[in-house]
C-alpha cells in the first residue's frame, strides 16, 4: 500500500502541480514499482477519460438548481438581530433624487419660518405644565423687536426677540396654560400687532391686541 | 493671587450674589423705596406713599404697584396721577373684583404712553363693567350655566366686563348664557362665546345678529379653534371691505360648512411701518 504521501505526489502529478524534477523521480518510481504504477493507473483512467470526453457546459440555471437542493440553514434569532443592526446596507441614489430630497427640505424648513405669524408651538411636557411657544415677526427695517404681554406686565425691554435670516424675528417663550394679549414693539416705540394671531382683543384704548392661548 | 485666594474671592462673591435679593428688601419694601426715589418732591412722595402703603395693605401685589410706581415716573406722570391708578387699583381688590384685568390695563396703558388721565378714566370704566358682571354671572350660573372653578368665574367676568365695554347689551349676553345653559354648556364654553360675541359686535355687526350666530355656534359645539376660525372669517371679510352683511353670511357659511377660511392665507407677516398692524385704529409711533 503506497502511503498517503505518494498518493498525494500522483494527484500532484495529475494536477501539474510538480516540477520538472519531482515530475521525472515520480515517473521513475512509477515505472520501477508495479503497486504504484496501479495506483497511478487507478487515479489517472477517469482523467483520461473524461479530458477524452471534452469539457461540457453546464445547462443555463444549473447553478441556481443545484442551490435550491441545498437546504437552508436557518439563522438564529441572535444572528437575525445582529444582521438586521449591523448588516452593511447599499443606499442607491442618483442626482436628481438627492436634489429633489434638498429642495423639499429646504421648502419645509422655508415654511415653517414664513408660515403667517409664524406661531410654532414647541414639544411641550404633558398636559399641566407650562408650554413653549414661538412668535415670529416679519420686519426687516427694525433694529429690535421686542414682545410685550400681560406675561411680563408689559415691559417692553425683557422680552428681546432674536433677528434670523430675512428679517424674520423670533423668540420662544414658556408660558403656563392660559390665555395671554401682547403685542411687538418695534425700536422701544412702535406698537404693532401681530397680523398672524389667532385671535384679537381691544385693549380698551383702542388699539388691538393680539390674543394666544396655551392649552392644557 | 494664590489658588487659595482665588477660590476665597470667588466664594464671596457667589455668596454676596445670592444674597443680594434678601438685602433689598422684600418687594412691599422695595415698591416703598421706589416712591422714595421716585424724585416727585416730598409733599408729593408723602402721599404717593400714603396710597400705595394702603394699596399694600388692601392686597394689591407689591410687584404691580412699583412697576406702576416706577414706569409712571419714567412716562412723566405727576405723582397724583400714579396715586390716581393705585387707587384704582387698591379699590378694586377691596371690592373683591377680579384684580388682574384692572392691573393688566393700568400697565399696558403706561407701558404704551397712554395719558395717565385717560389710564384711569379706562380703568375705572372697567371697574364699573366689572362690578355688574358679576350678578350677571352669577344669575346665569343658578339658571342652570355649569359652574368652574373661581378662575373660571373670574374670566367669565371679565369676559362679560369687556362685552359690556363693547356695548354688548346685557340683555343679549343673558340670552347667550340661558342658551349655553341650555344646551349644558360650562362657564368656560359661555365664556368663549362671549369673547367671540364682543369681537364681531365690536366689529361692527348689530347686537342681535351676533347673538344669533353665537347662539347656532353654541349648538353645534364650537370649540376654541372654531371661534377663532369664525372670528378670521368675519375680520377678514370686512378687512377686504366687505359689508356686514357679507361678514354675516362668511360667519353663516363657516358655521355651516365648518371650513376654516383662515386657512392658505398668505406666509410671512408684513411690517406696518410704525402705524400699527392690521388694526387701522392701532397707536403706532408712540414717542417714550
Amino acid at each position: 500500500m503506497r502511503n498517503d504521501h505518494d498518493r498525494e505526489l500522483i494527484h500532484r502529478l495529475l494536477d501539474g502541480d510538480l516540477a520538472a524534477d519531482e515530475r521525472d523521480e515520480l515517473l521513475r518510481r512509477i515505472k520501477a514499482d508495479p503497486d504504484l504504477a496501479r495506483e497511478y493507473e487507478a487515479l489517472n483512467g477517469p482523467v483520461q477519460m473524461l479530458a477524452a470526453d471534452g469539457r461540457r457546459e453546464a445547462p443555463p440555471g444549473f447553478t441556481e438548481a443545484v442551490m435550491r437542493r441545498i437546504p437552508e440553514r436557518k439563522p438564529s434569532l441572535g444572528e437575525r438581530l445582529h444582521g438586521f443592526l449591523f448588516g452593511a446596507r447599499v443606499l442607491r441614489w442618483n442626482m436628481a433624487t438627492a436634489m429633489a430630497g434638498l429642495l423639499l427640505v429646504t421648502a419645509a424648513l422655508l415654511l415653517t419660518q414664513l408660515r403667517d405669524g409664524g406661531r410654532t408651538a414647541l414639544p411641550t411636557a404633558a398636559t399641566e405644565g407650562p408650554a413653549t411657544v414661538r412668535l415670529s415677526f416679519y420686519a426687516p427695517q427694525a433694529r429690535q423687536v421686542a414682545v410685550a404681554g400681560d406675561f411680563n406686565k408689559w415691559a417692553v425691554g425683557s422680552d428681546l426677540m432674536e433677528r434670523r435670516d430675512g428679517g424674520i424675528w423670533t423668540i420662544d417663550l414658556t408660558l403656563q396654560p392660559g390665555r395671554y394679549t401682547y403685542m411687538f414693539v418695534l425700536d422701544g416705540k412702535a406698537w404693532v400687532t401681530d397680523p398672524g394671531a389667532d385671535s384679537y382683543q381691544d385693549d380698551g384704548f383702542g388699539s388691538t391686541n393680539a390674543v394666544i392661548k396655551i392649552r392644557t | 493671587m494664590k489658588p487659595s485666594q482665588a477660590f476665597i474671592a470667588i466664594a464671596v462673591a457667589a455668596l454676596a450674589a445670592m444674597a443680594a435679593p434678601a438685602l433689598a428688601g422684600t418687594p412691599a419694601e422695595r415698591t416703598l423705596e421706589a416712591v422714595e426715589q421716585s424724585g416727585y418732591p416730598l409733599e408729593e412722595r408723602t402721599m404717593l406713599r400714603q396710597e400705595v402703603s394702603r394699596a399694600l395693605q388692601a392686597g394689591v401685589p407689591a410687584e404691580d404697584l412699583e412697576v406702576i410706581v416706577l414706569r409712571g415716573r419714567e412716562r412723566g406722570a405727576s405723582a397724583a396721577a400714579v396715586r390716581d391708578l393705585a387707587d384704582i387699583a387698591a379699590q378694586a381688590r377691596e371690592q373683591g373684583l377680579p384684580l388682574r384685568p384692572v392691573l393688566d390695563r393700568i400697565e399696558q396703558g403706561l407701558a404704551k404712553g397712554v395719558p395717565p388721565e385717560r389710564i384711569t378714566a379706562a380703568s375705572r370704566q372697567l371697574i364699573g363693567h366689572l362690578t355688574a358682571a358679576g350678578p350677571l354671572v352669577d344669575s346665569l350660573a343658578k339658571g342652570g350655566l355649569r359652574t368652574g372653578s373661581s378662575r373660571e368665574r373670574a374670566e367669565v367676568i371679565e369676559s362679560v366686563a369687556r362685552a359690556r365695554e363693547r356695548s354688548v347689551p346685557d340683555a343679549v349676553l343673558l340670552k347667550t348664557g340661558e342658551r349655553a345653559g341650555e344646551h349644558g354648556r360650562s362657564m368656560a364654553s359661555f365664556d368663549r362665546a362671549v369673547r367671540s360675541l364682543t369681537f364681531f359686535v365690536g366689529s361692527g355687526m348689530p347686537a342681535d345678529a351676533a347673538e344669533r350666530v353665537i347662539g347656532e355656534s353654541m349648538e353645534r359645539g364650537f370649540t376654541e379653534k372654531d371661534y377663532a376660525r369664525l372670528e378670521r372669517s368675519v375680520g377678514e371679510t370686512i378687512r377686504r371691505g366687505g359689508t356686514m352683511d357679507d361678514a354675516m353670511r362668511a360667519a353663516e357659511r363657516e358655521i355651516r360648512e365648518g371650513r376654516g377660511s383662515g386657512e392658505g392665507r398668505s406666509g410671512g407677516t408684513q411690517e406696518r411701518g410704525s402705524g400699527g398692524g392690521k388694526d387701522p385704529g392701532g397707536r403706532g409711533g408712540r414717542g417714550r
